[in-house]
């Protein structure tokens, strides 16, 4: 099929010609955006406090910039995220194959962990500060109660899901217990917790967010709830910019890298 | 399945009494957890603010049903929480089929969307609390927003990968574009659509309990929040309690069906739980 | 049908709040049988509890007029309008509602 783009000969053909749009179109919402929100105070008459300039959030976040308070909210925000994340994982992974690979204890904790993973996260909230107070311990503990559930369900589907040639063929190989269990199991538990990162660190990063606006004594979630108080909404839609700005740079980094390198390498994942 | 492995695979014939066997391994799951908890109890030693026992918690449950706060809560709770689910996923089917259908506003429009999607809808309730205060409106906004995304992607995606032979031959048999949207592209999004559902129902129900918490005096996540504020942490106890209760029981009556529903009459995913 | 359980569920819901509101509207209307026929205009009453109230319904008598006083597990309240005290009656945690003259 000619790719020419020439001046159509017959009209109608050309009008059938595919078009394909230019991606520097996904830039003019925010574009827009920004002009309309430019031009709005000076169109519309209402309380600053609602929708502070542009300016007002521009000088705010140079100012935290400058005496690092925004940086050192991110950081902490990101260590609680990534400790919780941790420890869920580590605490999870053992029970799940625990779980996964004896029926009996399988059949007898199902319910139980459904139950407790239906109310993961930011439910213990208020518990969570009775026990630790308001602070890090609270936030981690939600982070790692969600972050657990989630990796405890996706190890058990993975061991589950593992194809029972395989189990075959190591055993074929003369593979048995430990062998069987490091080669086989835990890989395969480890693919269906990659494949669910994405998944676990929405419900993670979300607890990170909530307990922090409730429980927290810093961090992104703390700094944008806090300014409720003294209505600085230019605070609020900074946090909220931050917020949405890491996760957007997690996403592209972690989670596709991830999937990409691992499953989309092995091909197991269907896009 | 084999009888050399040493490990289970999960079985898929529905033998009575396998499931009855199940069931009750299930049930003595839940009733270990119970009474450990409840033995635990004097040995942690410490004041039921701290550590409510069992006991404690369905004395609680007793009393916030006889004096008609729980039903109360429960009943707000849900109203907000399917005005939301039902008006997010109403959105976005809209607009998933209006941007689907094209290319051009899709492009337009994706990064703004993926932008607005990464705001997560947690971090907008401070910002909906300054300008619709406390109350159902900032709850209600605060759900249409989480349950939009994954409805409008997936519709999205649903609709653009309509299989065109379906759209060439309803076309050529002089259907309208109003028809082939009817028989076509919404037939084959929709599987799709009911799982941007699922994912978005999970989101609301846990960004309503956070809502709750912070920006409303009644309903369950305002119960988590108002029994450890008034020293009857039993009574946080029976709200997450009946939190789980809630979740599963919407899972199972509505949301599982639905997807099985759309799912197996087009036969185009697997749930995870079905392979082997 | 498969979508037969999202439907059951559905009837089920909607079966239990016709229920629940039919017979709070009886409940009211056993409660406020001693009191005889009431005026159109506001009036003051005390409403009893089964127990000592909590904020909760101190919230929720509020929606239907002044509260007065709070004397144990009695309510006094006035500015009270027949519809908003039938509303207050059907609750069942609502023990009795007796007219109150105002001291």
């Amino acid at each position: 099929m000619s790719t020419r783009v020439d001046v159509p000969v017959d009209a109608q053909r050309a009008a059938m010609r595919p078009l394909v749009p230019p991606t520097w179109l996904g830039t003019l919402p925010f574009l827009l955006l920004l002009v309309a929100w430019w031009l709005l105070p000076r169109v519309v008459q209402y309380p600053s406090y609602m929708l502070p300039p542009i300016s007002a959030v521009l000088d705010f976040a140079w100012e935290s910039i400058r005496d690092g308070t925004l940086v050192r909210n991110v950081v902490a925000s990101l260590a609680r995220l990534a400790t919780g994340f941790v420890i869920g994982m580590v605490l999870a992974i053992p029970l799940g194959l625990a779980i996964a690979l004896n029926r009996f204890v399988a059949d007898m904790f199902r319910p139980v962990l459904s139950f407790l993973q239906a109310i993961a996260g930011i439910a213990w909230v208020p518990l969570t500060i009775i026990w630790f107070g308001i602070g890090n311990g609270s936030v981690i503990f939600v982070i790692a109660n969600t972050i657990f559930f989630a990796s405890l369900y996706n190890t058990v589907i993975g061991v589950q899901s593992i194809p029972t040639s395989l189990y075959r063929a190591v055993r074929s190989h003369g593979g048995s217990g430990i062998a069987l269990l490091t080669n086989l199991i835990l890989p395969g538990a480890l693919v269906q917790l990659l494949l669910g990162v994405r998944t676990s660190m929405a419900y993670g990063w979300r607890a990170l967010v909530a307990s922090e606006m409730i429980a927290g004594s810093s961090g992104l979630g703390y700094m944008t709830m806090e300014a409720v108080q003294w209505q600085r909404t230019d605070v609020i839609i900074l946090g909220m910019i931050v917020i949405g700005l890491i996760w957007v740079v997690m996403d592209r980094t972690l989670f596709t890298v991830i999937e990409r390198r691992t499953v989309g390498r092995w091909g197991l994942l269907q896009r | 399945m084999s009888g050399t492995l040493a490990l289970p695979a999960p079985a898929q014939h529905r033998v009575f009494g396998r499931r009855a066997a199940r069931a009750l391994r299930g049930a003595a799951g839940v009733l270990l957890l119970l009474v450990g908890w409840q033995i635990s109890v004097p040995l942690v030693g410490m004041s039921s603010y701290f550590y409510p026992a069992p006991s404690d918690v369905v004395a609680s449950f007793t009393d916030l049903v006889r004096k008609g706060i729980l039903p109360v809560y429960f009943a707000d709770s849900m109203e907000r929480y399917f005005a939301g689910l039902i008006a997010g996923a109403l959105l976005g089917v809209v607009f998933g089929v209006l941007i689907g259908l094209h290319r051009t506003v899709a492009v337009t429009l994706s990064p703004l969307l993926k932008f607005l999607f990464a705001i997560v809808e947690v971090a907008w309730i401070p910002i909906f609390v300054v300008w619709f205060g406390y109350g159902w409106k900032t709850i209600f906004l605060a759900l249409i927003y989480v349950v939009f995304f994954p409805v409008l992607y997936n519709t999205l995606l649903g609709v653009r990968t309509a299989p065109q032979i379906l759209v060439n031959a309803l076309r050529s048999l002089g259907a309208s574009r109003w028809q082939v949207l009817c028989y076509a592209i919404l037939p084959s999004a929709l599987p799709g659509i009911i799982t941007g559902l699922r994912v978005g129902a999970g989101f609301a129900f846990r960004g309503l309990v956070f809502a709750e918490m912070v920006a409303a005096k009644t309903g369950i996540g305002y119960l988590i929040f108002e029994g450890t504020q008034t020293q009857q942490t039993a009574r946080t106890i029976v709200g997450m309690v009946v939190m789980g209760l809630t979740w599963l029981a919407i899972d199972l009556c509505y949301l599982r069906p639905l997807e099985r529903a759309t799912i197996e009459r087009w036969g185009l995913t697997v749930d995870a739980e079905q392979r082997t | 049908m498969r979508l037969r359980l999202p439907l059951i569920a559905t009837g089920v819901v909607v079966a239990v709040l016709i229920a629940w509101w039919g017979a709070a509207w009886l409940a009211a209307e056993r409660k406020l049988a001693p009191l005889g026929t009431l005026g159109g205009d506001r009036g003051s009453y005390r409403v009893t509890l089964d127990f000592a109230p909590e904020r909760f319904h101190q919230l929720r008598l509020q929606e239907a007029g002044r509260l007065v006083e709070v004397r144990d597990r009695t309510v006094f309240m006035m500015d009270v309008t027949p519809a908003a005290l039938h509303g207050i009656a059907g609750e069942y945690w609502v023990d009795s509602v007796a007219k109150w003259d105002g001291k």
